[in-house]
């Protein structure tokens, strides 16, 4: 499957991996948004992550969840992102893990990330949706990590044209929206960095 | 320019060291053995304060005689005993006269003391306070113009960022309704089709004619957009947001499905003709799935607008203001009762709350403060307790 192509940056041999535990995302080939922030050091799933994980799986089988661990924490936290989500969650697939070739200037980076909530649908209507679990403002967030940058990846490997990063406060429960500007810049210095000829 | 405390110090070549000073008055010169005795010139004010100075010793000496004189009185507390009576009685009135003396030394005492320390607090102290008593009153009514200053800016923030919210509502609210309305044509338009196509095919038309059908699908209208509850968006801002999206084109889907969608449709009707019944009841599934799929498209479509239509409007800058309850005090008893039995009944929460280092004497008042606390965390209420909002 080929995605379509951004200016600049060349996406090649899409694959989705849909179910595949956090562990075995981890053995995929490829450079993640992660991996490239930490130079490639082994990452574990922080209690953070773990957090993020329950929060999806509640959001997605409440009734299943009802008295997963933590449901009095996760619970509040996966109804305050549904109440924003509304019905696009139904056309979610979640923690999908996606690998892709990134192409440019005649060097190619095998890339994977693992989306929190992306619609893999018709171009214009694909769809990444990042779930932040946090106490700061996601605009910090967003400055301070990089976020758009994480996110512009899925977008880019999907095909997707809108982007989205939703939070929600784990104290107050309050949540953020913030679009994504889709941008291939970062990838595009990522792939000459760490990328190899063709 | 040399100060004047300073200036008066510049000693001449024969001046080696202070002069010292006797009693209350102007300060005596003394000479010293072997050298020629000192001149210092003094201003009145540094003359006041030398004698505050041996004011101060003066005093201090006096209290330590009052104490020591006490201390003597009182060296040689009679030994109580049950053996002799009468000896006791006889020290005891002795003790008395000694207690009354030392209480007489004291209050004595006790007014040189306040009489000094009184002219410190009144012409020192007092006046001293004063710069900063002022500064404090410039300080609170600065903040309380701060606070003034920032409630306008969230003021402003807030309705900016409600109107910034109404605005992006409306965008997705227009973007929805187009979509609906496009769905619901090109709906309305497909079923026309199917439903000539298979009345076609029941009624057994060799030559179905497509110019008719056209016909009716251009008779089909479109739906209109529902309204829109404007509270802060202007109507001429409306219509700018509305002039910045692409609009809706009827006419588009109409010759889109009039003509290639027809002909599509259309293009196997020879052969459907000839087993019609099979033809018209895979048509109906046709049909259905592709309204389903439609419908799913439209809705995703949707909800993803509303979803991006939900973007962050606040500003990051808008100044923090700290909001907190304060007792309203009042002065009667059952106010004070009211207080009490809040404090008791919500102790766990509220004596946490308290600000004391004794609890002999935590007051009413005190405690209508550690409730006003819980209540500015908790939005408890408490019966016959009043509060008002602050705000810092």
């Amino acid at each position: 499957m080929t995605a379509p192509q951004t200016p600049g940056l060349q996406v090649f041999n899409v694959k989705f991996y849909p179910d595949i535990p956090f562990e075995d995302y981890l053995k995929l080939p490829g450079w993640s948004f992660s991996g490239i922030k930490s130079r490639g050091t082994k990452i574990e799933p922080t209690p953070k992550m773990q957090l993020g994980t329950k929060v999806h799986a509640y959001l997605l089988s409440a009734h299943e969840y009802e008295h997963g661990e933590d449901s009095d924490l996760v619970r509040p936290l996966a109804i305050a992102l549904k109440g924003v989500l509304g019905p696009v969650l139904r056309y979610c697939t979640p923690e999908l893990a996606v690998t892709a070739d990134f192409v440019y200037e005649g060097i190619v980076l095998h890339w994977k990330g693992r989306i929190d909530l992306p619609v893999v649908s018709k171009p214009h209507l694909s769809l990444v949706i990042d779930i932040k679990v946090t106490e700061l403002d996601l605009r910090w967030g967003i400055d301070f990590f990089g976020y758009h940058n994480q996110v512009s990846g899925y977008a880019l490997a999907i095909g997707a044209q809108k982007a989205v990063i939703v939070s929600v406060n784990r104290k107050t429960k309050a949540t953020q929206v913030i679009p994504v500007k889709v941008e291939d810049a970062f990838w595009r210095q990522a792939v000459l960095r760490y990328g190899k000829p063709i | 320019m040399i100060p004047e405390y300073q200036a008066s110090y510049i000693a001449t070549p024969a001046e080696q060291a202070p002069a010292p000073y006797s009693g209350l008055g102007a300060p005596a010169t003394q000479p010293a053995p072997d050298t020629p005795p000192m001149q210092l010139t003094l201003t009145p004010q540094q003359q006041g304060w030398l004698q505050l100075a041996e004011s101060k010793n003066q005093l201090f000496a006096a209290l330590q005689a009052g104490e020591l004189r006490v201390q003597s009185i009182l060296s040689n507390p009679p030994v109580i005993q049950t053996e002799n009576p009468e000896k006791l009685r006889k020290e005891w009135k002795e003790w008395e006269l000694s207690i009354n003396q030392s209480k007489d030394i004291y209050s004595e005492d006790k007014e040189k003391r306040l009489s000094f320390t009184n002219f410190i607090k009144e012409r020192i102290i007092d006046p001293a306070m004063e710069f900063e008593k002022r500064s404090e009153n410039l300080i609170k009514s600065a903040v309380a113009h701060e606070l003034e200053i920032k409630q306008t800016i969230r003021k402003i923030d807030e309705y900016y960022s409600a109107l910034k919210s109404e605005e992006n509502a409306l965008v997705v609210h227009i973007s929805n309704e187009q979509y609906r309305i496009a769905l619901d044509y090109r709906q309305a338009l497909l079923t026309r089709v199917h439903q000539f196509y298979v009345a076609c095919l029941n009624m057994k038309t060799a030559t179905p004619n497509l110019q008719d059908l056209r016909q009716e699908l251009r008779k089909i209208q479109p739906g209109n957009m529902r309204k829109f509850e404007r509270n802060l968006v202007s109507y001429d801002r409306a219509c700018e947001l509305l002039a910045e999206m692409t609009p809706y084109d009827p006419n588009t889907d109409l010759n889109d499905i009039s003509i290639r969608c027809t002909e599509e449709r259309f293009a196997m009707y020879t052969e459907d003709l000839k087993n019609a019944e099979a033809a018209a009841k895979q048509a109906e599934e046709q049909a259905q799935q592709a309204e389903a799929e439609a419908k799913a498209e439209t809705e995703l479509a949707m909800a993803t607008n509303t979803l991006m239509g939900q973007a962050e409007t606040v500003r990051i800058d808008t100044p923090k203001i700290k909001r907190k309850l304060k007792p309203v005090e009042e002065n009667s008893q059952s106010w004070a009762f009211a207080v009490l039995a809040a404090f008791i009944k919500n102790n766990a929460a509220a004596a946490p709350k308290l600000r004391t280092k004794s609890w002999a004497k935590v007051s009413i008042g005190q405690m209508a403060k550690a409730l006003a606390d819980v209540a500015s965390d908790t939005g408890e209420v408490f019966q016959g307790v009043q509060f008002r909002e602050v705000e810092k």
